[in-house]
């Protein structure tokens, strides 16, 4: 048995199933309102997101979940942070500070690029003052003057939005760390610094759960994977051997289409 | 950091942003949240103290003060109650990639609007100066009305925000039901003009009577609120307040999936 296998569970996610409703704006309303109040749904005004799913989350492991669209994938990660509640089966999270970031998630428009940093950072719970002494490296890190950070986002063109976003949330050091399709990113200079800030990132995160598409890059950072397909798991363990099998699964299903 | 200490951080700063939001696209910024108030206490005062008459045939000495008393908490009110509705919608983006508290954003929009809510308190003191209205000790009775009228809010917020969510058109019938709220409480005219034997079950069933007639008499005839009005608002408004949050606990998680 491995080293990650052996490791401590952070989280442990047993048979697991989270539904949506679906149909028209009424029918939503009435089953809502049944949810709610603890009355049943019927079978067939429930759409499975994902359902029977296994996943452990291990300490000093990097979890990759790889999927087509639609397979569940950011479901899962909203599920196993704690944002979306679950339907059925067992999530045991037995670690303090969760972060699931997402590029441009929390960012206010009407406020300052500095303003934005504070507020993405007690949103992903540092103190004011860890905020300030961090403050210079964020700055340098995004490369936006304080002629810029004191300017609204909206002012702001999409680069250096992305710029600012990436730098906030690079800083972070959460228990376990949720990347939603946050890659490099930027200009070709940013890119590699970004990229290089994520690994860094994901080293000091005492667990991390990336979900992408980018094969080749959850192979060069995962120790594990899990395929999802159409809301079950289709594979999990060692990344490599079930990241080869996804892609294997990938290039068929684009042949036969 | 303590659990507390984030949570106070994280919830000054969702207020600040709040309070950016309403201001920071206009070039007058706060000046609106004077300009507002002052606009509509003038245009009622005009056309029903003007034109309609009502100061004069109820005698009521300086109708754009005794407008003002319950002008500022029912507009403070009807914000923070909407505000505090939309809280899910409007942050939507945020609730749906981060696992942030809910009652952190819900409380942070209502803390946004009372920020806002405050600044009508000195349009009040404005008015009493140029009314000539000598303040007296029973002042200090002023806040009690304004924390309830804050507790209704708090409450009626917390039950619009996920119904909102599920039921589009609750913002719509809100703003239709308010409008008749308005009207049907003593804003504009006094209590003592609504006839005698209804006025206790009146005020017993409107919360707005005690919370209007709270800031009123101590501002505009320098007299202590009439207790038993209050009462009622304030039972009224930990009913909402109870009701609000159980409602919210029971269906913000079902909201959040139809985000």
């Amino acid at each position: 048995m491995s080293d990650a296998k052996q490791s401590e569970v952070v989280i442990e996610c047993r048979d697991m199933g989270i539904w949506f409703t679906r149909g028209s704006r009424r029918t939503m309303l009435r089953q809502a309102m049944r949810r709610a109040f603890g009355r049943t749904v019927p079978e067939d005004s429930r759409f499975w997101a994902l359902r029977h799913v296994d996943v452990d989350v291990r300490a000093g492991v990097r979890l990759g979940v790889c999927g087509s669209n639609g397979s569940g994938k950011t479901t899962l990660m909203r599920v196993l942070s704690g944002i979306y509640g679950h339907d059925e089966g067992i999530i045991d999270r037995r670690e303090g500070t969760m972060s699931l970031l997402s590029l441009g998630a929390g960012i206010s428009h009407h406020l300052s690029g500095r303003d934005n940093i504070y507020l993405l950072g007690s949103l992903n719970g540092l103190p004011r003052d860890q905020i300030t002494e961090l403050y210079a490296e964020i700055q340098d890190f995004c490369e936006l003057d304080d002629d810029v950070l004191r300017t609204p986002v909206r002012y702001y063109s999409n680069g250096m939005r992305t710029r600012l976003g990436f730098a906030i949330v690079a800083f972070i050091t959460p228990d376990v760390l949720f990347l939603d399709e946050i890659m490099a990113v930027g200009d070709t200079t940013f890119r590699s610094k970004s990229a290089a800030k994520l690994q860094e990132l994901a080293r000091r995160a005492r667990c991390v759960v990336i979900c992408s598409h980018d094969i080749g890059f959850l192979k060069r950072h995962c120790d594990e994977a899990v395929w999802l397909h159409e809301g079950v798991v289709r594979a999990s363990g060692d990344a490599v051997p079930v990241l080869n099998e996804y892609a294997d699964f990938a290039i068929s299903a684009r042949q036969v289409s | 950091m303590s659990l507390p200490r984030r949570q106070i951080d994280l919830f000054l700063r969702l207020t600040k942003t709040g309070i950016a939001r309403q201001t920071s696209q206009r070039l007058l910024g706060w000046g609106w949240w004077l300009i507002e108030p002052l606009a509509m206490i003038s245009v009622y005062a005009l056309i029903f103290g003007g034109l309609l008459g009502v100061s004069r045939v109820s005698r009521i000495d300086a109708y754009p003060l005794f407008l003002a008393c319950a002008l500022i908490p029912w507009r403070w009110f009807n914000l923070a109650a909407l505000r505090g509705g939309a809280a899910l919608t409007q942050n939507a983006s945020l609730l749906t990639s981060m696992p942030v508290s809910r009652d952190a954003i819900v409380l942070s929009e209502q803390a946004a609007v009372g920020v806002q809510g405050l600044t009508g308190l000195p349009v009040l003191a404005i008015f009493m100066v140029v009314y000539d209205c000598v303040p007296t000790w029973n002042l200090l009775f002023v806040p009690i009305p304004i924390a309830i009228m804050v507790l209704l809010a708090v409450g009626v917020g917390y039950l619009m925000c996920p119904l909102s969510v599920i039921i589009p058109d609750v913002a719509n019938a809100w703003s239709v039901s308010m409008r008749v709220v308005w009207f049907m409480s003593p804003g504009l005219y006094s209590l003592e003009q609504f006839p005698e034997r209804w006025r206790e079950l009146y005020s017993l069933l409107n919360p707005f009577v005690g919370i209007f007639e709270g800031v009123r008499r101590p501002v505009h005839d320098g007299l202590p609120p009439l207790w038993g009005p209050l009462g009622a608002s304030f039972v009224w408004a930990v009913i909402a307040f109870v009701v609000g949050r159980w409602v919210f606990k029971r269906l913000s998680p079902v909201c959040i999936r139809m985000l």
